[in-house]
C-alpha cells in the first residue's frame, strides 16, 4: 500500500488539531468525573447496604473513561489512554461487583481520576490550553 | 475468499473526532469511499441506501451499541452478508472471541495508530 507523503503530512496536521480539541474535551470530562466520584462517595456514605447504591453514576464514569482510554493514544497520548483505562477498569470491576463499593473503593476511584486529571493537565499545559 | 476489491467502507462511532481520524486514516490508502455515521440507528438506515462493502463498528455507543447493531444487520437479509470489523478499547482475548462468535470478521483494538489503520483494515478484509 503506497501512501502519498504529502497527504500524510496534511493528515498529520489535521490530526494534531483534532488532538488539541480532544484534550480540551478531556479537561471538561475530568471535571465531570470528579463530580461523579463525589456523588458516588456520598451515595456510599449514606447507603445502609452496598446493594442499595445506584450504579448509574459508575456507568457514566466508566463511559467517560472508556472514551479517553480508547482515543488518547490514537492522538499520541499513550499515557493518557493508560490512565483512562485504569479508571475504566476500576469502574467496571465495581459495576460487576468484583470489587466492593466502599470507602476504600471511593478512595481508589479518586486517586485514579486524579492521576488521569494530572495527565490531562500536563498535556494541556504543553499544548498551551492551560 | 472472493477476491472482491474493497471500495466502500462505513465507520460507525458516536465520537466525532474519531470519525474524522478514521476517515483521514483510511483516505491514506487511496481509492476508498468512506461514509461515517454517529450511531447504530443512523448506520443501519444509511446501509440500506448505500450498501457498504465493509462496516467498521464501535462497540460502546449510547443507545444502540455495536453488538446490537451487528445483530440487526445479521437479522436483515439485505445487510446480513456485509462483513463487520469491531473497533474497541475492550479487546481482551475473551472479548475478541465473543465478537467473532457474533459474526465479526475481526477486531481492531482502540486506541489505534492512524498511520496503520488502513493496513489493518485491508489485512482483515483479505482474510475474511
Amino acid at each position: 500500500m503506497n501512501m502519498d507523503p504529502t497527504a500524510q503530512t496534511t493528515i498529520n496536521e489535521r490530526i494534531r488539531i483534532l488532538a488539541m480539541r480532544f484534550v480540551e474535551r478531556c479537561l471538561g470530562d475530568t471535571v465531570s468525573m470528579r463530580a461523579i466520584a463525589a456523588q458516588i462517595r456520598d451515595d456510599v456514605e449514606s447507603a445502609e447496604e452496598s446493594d442499595d447504591i445506584d450504579l448509574s453514576p459508575l456507568r457514566q464514569l466508566e463511559h467517560l473513561a472508556h472514551k479517553i482510554h480508547g482515543t488518547g493514544a490514537s492522538f499520541g497520548y499513550a499515557a493518557l489512554s493508560e490512565c483512562g483505562g485504569a479508571v475504566e477498569r476500576l469502574a467496571e470491576s465495581l459495576i460487576q461487583t468484583e470489587t466492593t463499593l466502599d470507602k476504600e473503593a471511593c478512595d481508589a476511584l479518586d486517586e485514579s481520576i486524579a492521576r488521569l486529571s494530572n495527565e490531562v493537565d500536563a498535556i494541556a499545559v504543553t499544548q498551551g490550553l492551560k | 475468499m472472493t477476491g472482491r476489491s474493497l471500495r466502500n467502507v462505513m465507520y460507525i462511532d458516536d465520537e466525532p473526532d474519531i470519525r474524522e481520524v478514521v476517515q483521514l486514516a483510511l483516505s491514506l490508502a487511496g481509492g476508498l469511499s468512506i461514509q461515517t455515521c454517529d450511531s447504530g440507528d443512523q448506520g443501519l438506515t444509511q446501509m440500506m441506501k448505500e450498501r457498504p462493502d465493509l462496516v467498521l463498528l464501535d462497540v460502546m455507543m449510547p443507545g444502540m451499541d455495536g453488538p446490537t447493531t451487528l445483530g440487526k444487520m445479521r437479522a436483515d437479509a439485505a445487510l446480513s452478508r456485509i462483513p463487520v470489523i469491531f473497533m474497541t478499547a475492550k479487546a481482551m482475548p475473551q472479548e475478541v472471541a465473543r465478537f467473532r462468535e457474533m459474526g465479526a470478521i475481526g477486531v481492531i483494538p482502540k486506541p489505534f495508530d492512524p498511520m496503520m489503520l488502513a493496513r489493518q483494515v485491508f489485512a482483515l478484509w483479505e482474510k475474511r
